[in-house]
């Protein structure tokens, strides 16, 4: 029955997807708003 | 197992799609997603290369015939931003929509529901741009580079463009997130990182080169936008500021942006020639590693871009030698697809044909490169027609030929039928003659001194401009066969099998042509037969 598993369907992955987006994006952030930062100074 | 995994087993075997516009409005299937990428980039690639047009007509012969030198401006400008950000981007997230959860044996990206809003934010983004052709003081006109002072002298489509700019970047950087989720977390059991097939590498590090670059763009146009309208300077000598400062951060954008655009070129080209070649591809792990090593090294090379703005010997010299370093992995690459040709049981279909141009016109591009990159010697060509022709060889021969091979090549799995192979041969040819001839004499009026981005020019630069407008008209024209081949093709065909191309390996290639709606909802067993070898 594991082979059955639908893999986008288990909560562990979906956390795990969205865990690996918020740090990707936290990223794009800060190369944003540090290089705004660092042109502020 | 739990309830909702039969339940969603129960599904699979009826392959439920939904219908009617809710299944492209609302779509979080990446096949769906994957389509109307194409599609959006297709319709792109033809409203930039109507702007191309133009600018051929305009550029026929010497003296203004048809275009005002404003609305010359325009085009030059819009048509790049277009091909840029329209067509050849979205045409490579098409492709890895399409293909990199089936090569990688996932039910669909990670992400989908920031699938379906990384695409449709791009309708917005462009109409927002297009839209600025009808307005007061013409669309944006200074160059898709957006130096100031000139783009600050733009009229009421300054915001617009700014803003569409911010969208574009917006979308592929969720683009690139999800990529990144996908591969990362989603692979099916058995496959590696190192047996992935080569597309998936390419676009795993493109994903994260957006993720650095495309920031640093955004930054660059929100100063840009408070320059404008809230009063500061950040690029204003007036006001203290620096408007080299502009170029720099715009180039440390701009040149890894290049092989955002060129990296998936890699990656189908890379999949095409073993699959026709019939032969594994040769130093799969040193494709890899150059494709990583020319990801690291385009974040140093950026100032190669403006050698003439003046800048320290020390500084001309590092630019200049890191820049040539790039051909060491560029150069393994040529040379592991030529490796994997070597003593082949080659055929030339149509997909086959198109990576061949690809390597030899590619490399082409690569050498005008090496020139341009040699300081003193970029004395001499920048801002000439030599960059047009150099810049043009590495996107259209070497970025958008590999899409149409990827297309040529994956069309078959997607639609189910096969393409009219004798229609395909005559699009090659014609493409690839014509646009031989639309570009290559743009290097000799470059070495003659004729500048770029100019709608009228001496008289001496008469001929040449003649025959690359006549290849241009001729290449322009054969697009339109690719759009009636494709057409045809999802319109019916002789039937596509499993595999399709006899050479061909991967997951990919183990499910039904056209695939199911959902695939793999249960990981298939990957194999050395199914894995890149």
């Amino acid at each position: 029955m594991e082979q059955k598993q639908q893999v986008t369907r288990t909560p562990e992955l979906a956390a795990k997807n969205r865990r690996l987006a918020i740090i990707l994006a936290l990223a794009a952030l800060g190369f944003y708003f540090g290089f705004l930062l660092l042109q502020l100074k | 197992m739990s309830e909702a995994v039969i339940h969603e087993g129960h599904h699979d075997h009826h392959d439920h799609k939904p219908t009617g516009i809710g299944r492209w409005l609302f779509s979080t299937n990446h096949k769906d997603i994957g389509t109307m990428y194409l599609v959006f980039a297709l319709i792109m690639f033809f409203i930039g290369g109507a702007m191309a047009m133009i600018i051929r007509l305009e550029l026929m012969q010497p003296g203004l015939q048809f275009v005002q030198p404003g609305f010359f401006n325009s085009m030059t400008t819009v048509h790049a931003l277009v091909m840029i950000f329209g067509a050849v981007m979205p045409a490579g997230v098409g492709l890895a929509n399409w293909l990199i959860p089936m090569m990688i044996g996932a039910p669909d990206m990670a992400l989908p529901r920031m699938n379906n809003m990384s695409f449709w934010i791009l309708p917005f983004a462009f109409t927002l741009l297009l839209g600025t052709l009808f307005m007061e003081g013409g669309a944006p006109a200074g160059g898709w580079t957006m130096y100031p002072p000139l783009v600050l002298q733009t009229g009421d489509a300054f915001p617009f463009l700014i803003f569409a700019v911010h969208f574009l970047g917006i979308s592929s950087i969720m683009g690139a997130i999800n990529i990144i989720a996908t591969v990362f977390n989603m692979r099916a059991p058995g496959m590696t990182f190192m047996k992935l097939p080569l597309f998936v590498w390419t676009w795993i590090i493109t994903a994260f080169l957006l993720i650095a670059a495309m920031p640093v763009l955004a930054g660059a146009v929100t100063m840009l936008l408070t320059d404008k309208f809230f009063g500061t300077s950040f690029f204003g000598a007036a006001g203290g500021g620096d408007p080299v400062l502009f170029q720099h951060v715009f180039w440390f954008f701009g040149h890894p942006e290049v092989y955002i655009l060129i990296l998936p070129s890699f990656g189908i080209v890379s999949q095409i020639i073993p699959t026709f070649a019939r032969k594994p591809l040769f130093g799969y792990e040193s494709m890899v590693y150059a494709t990583a090593a020319i990801a690291f090294l385009s974040f140093f090379v950026w100032a190669h871009h403006m050698f003439t703005v003046g800048m320290p010997l020390a500084g001309e010299l590092f630019f200049m030698y890191a820049t040539m370093s790039i051909a060491v992995p560029t150069g393994v690459k040529i040379f592991n697809w030529v490796a994997t040709m070597w003593k082949g049981s080659m055929t030339f279909e149509t997909p086959m044909l198109f990576s061949l141009a690809f390597v030899i016109l590619f490399s082409i591009g690569g050498f005008s490169g090496l020139m341009l990159g040699i300081t003193p010697a970029d004395f001499q060509y920048h801002d000439t027609y030599f960059v047009v022709a150099h810049f043009h060889y590495v996107l259209v021969t070497g970025a958008v030929f590999a899409l149409m091979a990827g297309v040529y090549f994956w069309l078959p799995k997607w639609t189910g039928h096969m393409y009219d192979e004798t229609l395909g041969k005559w699009h090659f040819w014609l493409s690839v003659i014509s646009v031989n001839v639309l570009f290559f004499p743009q290097h000799f009026l470059g070495l003659a001194g004729m500048p770029r981005r100019i709608p009228d020019y001496a008289v001496q630069f008469s001929d040449w401009n003649m025959v690359s407008s006549i290849g241009g008209f001729v290449f322009g024209l054969s697009q339109l066969l690719f759009v009636y081949i494709v057409i045809k093709c999802i319109k019916g065909g002789a039937k596509a099998s499993d595999q399709v191309w006899e050479g061909a390996h991967g997951l990919e290639w183990t499910l039904p042509s056209p695939p199911p709606f959902h695939s793999f909802t249960t990981p298939p067993k990957v194999t050395d037969a199914t894995a890149h070898s």
